[in-house]
């Protein structure tokens, strides 16, 4: 098998392959526009309301009150007293049941906490949703046996911080390299191998540490005080300075065989399971940094004057401010629905986590640019300098390189494009699977063609009409009905370029990134869209007008990128780019790199991971 | 051991703070009230000595209405239940009238053990522990850095110009405690929902016997005659040093009479 093959397979293992409740992110790819099952958002009881609204005053006033997010900036560490007061307040617990000592809050409000801390300190943030979204609670509450809950929730629940283990020198975006490795032997696995880029690692008390079981991938909870294991290094990087990640070595880690999570084998798909729910982490974030930057923009942009007028009052920056505004209430809007879907657990919302982790990371860095733009050289300065010549610290740069890497960690935006895809022809691939599967031979084509021609002569036609076409429908929005009949007529057009792709390239479509990426993120708009008019409608109860007018101009904007994406599925210089870069990598075309100077210090690409005893010294430690 | 805390609300020292021009009283609505942060040192140490001896610390508050902020701040941080004093007749008291009115709740309520913080960051008397164990006729440990309790034994020490004290005393006492003493605990999320059902028992004078003839402004023993706003910083004297720096420093410093 070649390797691309074996990583499709690693993939397509770890993929969730039911499907037991419904599906609004599935059912829009199939062109099948189920507003009913957003609308009316569900709600939370008014107990979970109240408690969740305490909690976030309490959030509010404890950072406030005891955390510099300057300080954590300048000196690229959190401090012990900020962390401590965060575990004295139970934030380390939110997504923990009560019965375990955790809070046991609603998805809403830990995204809503989650993205309250963001807006002041994203390194904060970052060190709560790694430990709980990816961390020791969420595989631990979805996966383990009641002795394991017992035995680690209340543990994090208390403070003790555990990171997630998964990525290695070699394997990014592939886990089917893995090359650490946990051996059988009596009751314990021996783990040996190399951990990178370990967010809270450097401080961790427990750690989820995915290791190769013979052929499988399986997952563990681990003693970061274990003999055998050194973290050798902090790690530094463009943004969130205060994060504690690291490089963590495992040398004959010895680890009991109970703190196997799930079974042997599972443990990719309970980190993809993981993230079903866990993926809205992030993109709550995003949405933080989002709503930050539209008072930033709104203050600045009106107090600022050049040429004789408030620069809010040109039209390019004008053009900027309506962009960061709508997008921060299109993102709070995506993150809340998809959060009080999680808590009403009657769908299934793994494509909308997906979508809003894709959307939200690559929005809110274009309002986070769009923002430093609009600050002219201010926003290229840091906090501190502008502080310490006397004007507001407003830390416009520190955000944008904070929230780089929400394009890159917990899936690349390439990767997030590929696994949605997956999702979205997935419905084509089970009835038709057979017919564009490559391998297959003339029995089997023929078989699939039956089934698959029962499919799709019921659903084809389904494709043709539907209400987006009524100037009736959706009457309730009033003012923004016409942008859900777009999302509906569009959701269809969208399925029909779906299966022609399928049909025009067949087997040959999972290759076609450029065509499935956009494919993707057309059905992101659509949703974000759908989000925003839901979330209007409700909105306008409590604040009138005002959020039809935006949620307006949002869907304007996000439409004029649909259409974008639409004209260049067919017509585009993918192919063309593809052949060009082949000649690149050929080194055809090095000349277009004369006359420049490379200042990359020396090195290999990738630092050798081989196993064995450490030369480092060990730099981990507890906070306590 | 029956441990009760003195809380009090005072005006956020990082907003502005006013006096009424009517009455020449603070102005308590001007300014967000918070927990005197003083007296938070107070609630940590009533909590630490309940975790090591058990018991239960109460709080007691004398305040408007809007004290049962800080009062469920103080519950929050973990005391049991608490004692309003609240009374419309309470407003304007002094010093002295204060510590009337709750040396007359406490003997209500009992005790073994009263801790204040060393003072208030309103009022910044710093008088009311002394005042307080008068009244009630108790020993007074005040500025404590160190508070230790053996059965009715109580032994702290009290910070000093020099270094501290060791004072010891038999409880009931009323102790008073500097900042320097713990670190108070911020309240857990778990402590604020636990604080809202807690009991909070308000009393108004009559229910304490109080007689309102001692109590509020027009019974107050001192007085505030007059007040002003603080004068802007005047800019200082720069002395540039031209080799001479030190020469004029001593004559400035002479000038003023200091040397
Ligand atoms: C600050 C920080 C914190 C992190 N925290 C953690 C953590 O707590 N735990 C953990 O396990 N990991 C963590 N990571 C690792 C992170 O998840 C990986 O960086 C990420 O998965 C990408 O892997 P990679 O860097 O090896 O990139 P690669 O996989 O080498 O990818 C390089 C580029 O190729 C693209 N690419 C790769 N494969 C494909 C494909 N099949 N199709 C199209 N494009 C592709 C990628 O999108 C990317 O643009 C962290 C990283 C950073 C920088």
């Amino acid at each position: 098998m070649t390797d691309y093959a074996k990583a499709r397979e690693v993939a397509e293992q770890a993929r969730e392959k039911e499907w037991a409740r419904p599906s609004f992110g599935k059912q829009l790819f199939l062109g099948d526009f189920r507003l009913d099952l957003v609308h009316p958002a569900p709600r939370l009881s008014e107990q979970e309301t109240e408690k969740g609204e305490e909690f976030l005053r309490a959030l509010r006033s404890f950072l406030q009150d005891k955390v510099d997010p300057a300080l954590i900036e300048r000196t690229a560490v959190i401090p012990d007293e900020v962390i401590k007061g965060l575990v004295a307040l139970g934030t380390f617990g939110m997504t923990i049941d009560e019965e375990y000592g955790g809070l046991g809050l609603s998805h809403t409000y830990y995204t809503r906490a989650l993205q309250l801390t963001a807006s002041y300190s994203p390194a904060l943030s970052a060190l709560l949703s790694a430990h709980q979204s990816i961390g020791v609670p969420q595989p631990v509450r979805l996966f383990g046996t009641p002795e394991q809950k017992r035995r680690f929730l209340p543990r994090c629940a208390r403070g003790e911080i555990s990171a997630f283990l998964l990525t290695e020198p070699d394997v990014g975006s592939d886990p089917a390299r893995l090359a650490t490795t946990a051996v059988r032997e009596g009751d314990t696995y021996v783990i040996d191998g190399v951990k990178l880029w370990t967010t809270n690692g450097v401080v961790a008390d427990l750690l989820v540490v995915m290791a190769r079981t013979g052929s499988k991938i399986s997952a563990f909870v681990v003693e970061a005080d274990s003999p055998g294991i050194t973290v050798e290094r902090r790690n530094s990087f463009m943004g969130l300075r205060g994060i504690e990640n690291g490089v963590t070595r495992f040398h004959q880690v010895r680890v009991p065989a109970d703190n196997l999570i799930g079974r042997e084998g599972q443990g990719l798909k309970i980190a993809l399971t993981t993230l079903n729910t866990g993926r809205l982490s992030l993109p709550a974030t995003c949405a933080g940094t989002a709503k930050w930057a539209t008072k930033i923009a709104r203050e600045w942009a009106s107090e600022r004057v050049q040429w004789g007028r408030p620069i809010g009052e040109h039209e390019a920056v004008a053009h900027k401010i309506s962009f960061i505004t709508c997008t921060a209430y299109a993102l709070e809007a995506v993150v809340e629905l998809a959060g009080r879907m999680a808590d009403d657990e009657r769908n299934d919302i793994r494509i909308e986590a997906a979508l809003a982790k894709l959307y939200g990371s690559e929005m809110a860095w274009r309002v986070a640019d769009e923002l430093v733009q609009i600050r002219g050289g201010r926003g290229y300065e840091t906090a501190e300098s502008l502080h310490a010549r006397g004007e507001r610290g407003v830390p416009a740069e520190q955000m944008l390189r904070d929230l780089r890497i929400n394009r890159i960690f917990e899936g690349s935006t390439e990767i997030m494009h590929l696994l949605i895809a997956r999702e979205a022809v997935d419905a084509h691939l089970s009835v038709a699977g057979g017919l564009i599967d490559p391998k297959a031979d003339l029995r089997a084509k023929g078989r699939a063609a039956t089934k698959a021609g029962g499919f799709y002569a019921k659903w084809l036609p389904s494709l043709l009409a539907g209400p987006g076409q009524l100037p009736t429908s959706y009457s309730e929005f009033g003012a923004l009905a016409h942008h859900l009949r777009y999302v509906e007529r569009t959701s269809r057009k969208l399925a029909r370029a779906t299966f022609y792709g399928m049909s025009r390239w067949q087997g040959k479509l999972e290759h076609k990134q450029g065509f499935l990426s956009r494919i993707v993120d057309i059905g992101a708009e659509l949703f974000a869209m759908t989000a925003v008019c839901v979330r209007a409608q409700e909105d306008a109860a409590r604040l009138g007008r005002r959020p039809y007018e935006i949620a307006d101009t949002f869907c304007d904007q996000a439409r004029l990128r649909a259409e974008g994406l639409f004209a260049r599925l067919w017509d585009n210089s993918d192919s063309r780019d593809v052949r060009l870069a082949r000649l690149v990598l050929d080194g055809r075309y090095t000349f277009v790199e004369d006359g420049i100077l490379d200042p990359s210090l020396d090195g290999p690409w990738i630092a050798p991971a081989t196993p064995g005893p450490t030369e480092a010294e060990d730099v981990h430690r507890h906070v306590r | 051991m029956n441990i009760v805390v003195c809380v009090k609300q005072v005006p956020d020292t990082a907003t502005e703070r006013k006096l009424r021009s009517d009455d020449k009283t603070l102005d308590r609505d001007a300014a967000d009230g918070v927990v005197n942060e003083l007296d938070e040192y107070a609630v940590e140490e009533a909590l630490r000595l309940k975790e090591a001896h058990g018991g239960e610390v109460t709080v007691l508050s004398m305040g408007p209405a809007k004290a049962t902020e800080t009062i469920r701040k103080a519950l929050a941080m973990g005391a049991d239940k608490a004692v309003h004093l609240s009374d419309d007749a309470l407003r304007g008291s002094d010093a002295l009238s204060t510590s009337y009115a709750l040396a007359e709740t406490l003997k209500k309520i009992g005790f073994d053990l009263v801790i204040l913080g060393s003072e208030s960051t309103d009022a910044r008397t710093g008088v009311l522990a002394a005042m307080l164990a008068e009244r009630l006729g108790t020993p007074q440990l005040t500025l404590a850095n160190k508070v230790e309790v053996d059965g009715s034994a109580i032994a702290i020490q009290r910070v000093t110009d020099y270094g501290y004290d060791k004072v010891e005393a038999s409880l009931p006492a009323v102790v008073s405690v500097v900042e320097k003493i713990n670190e108070p605990r911020y309240p857990s999320f778990k402590g604020i929902m636990a604080a809202k059902k807690k009991p909070v028992e308000t009393l108004a004078i009559g229910d304490a016997e109080i007689s309102a003839d001692q109590v509020g402004l027009a019974s107050a023993w001192s007085e505030v005659v007059d007040f002003a706003a603080a004068p802007p910083r005047a800019a200082g004297t720069v002395v540039k040093d031209e080799g001479d720096g030190g020469v004029k420093a001593a004559e400035f410093l002479a000038s003023k009479k200091f040397v």
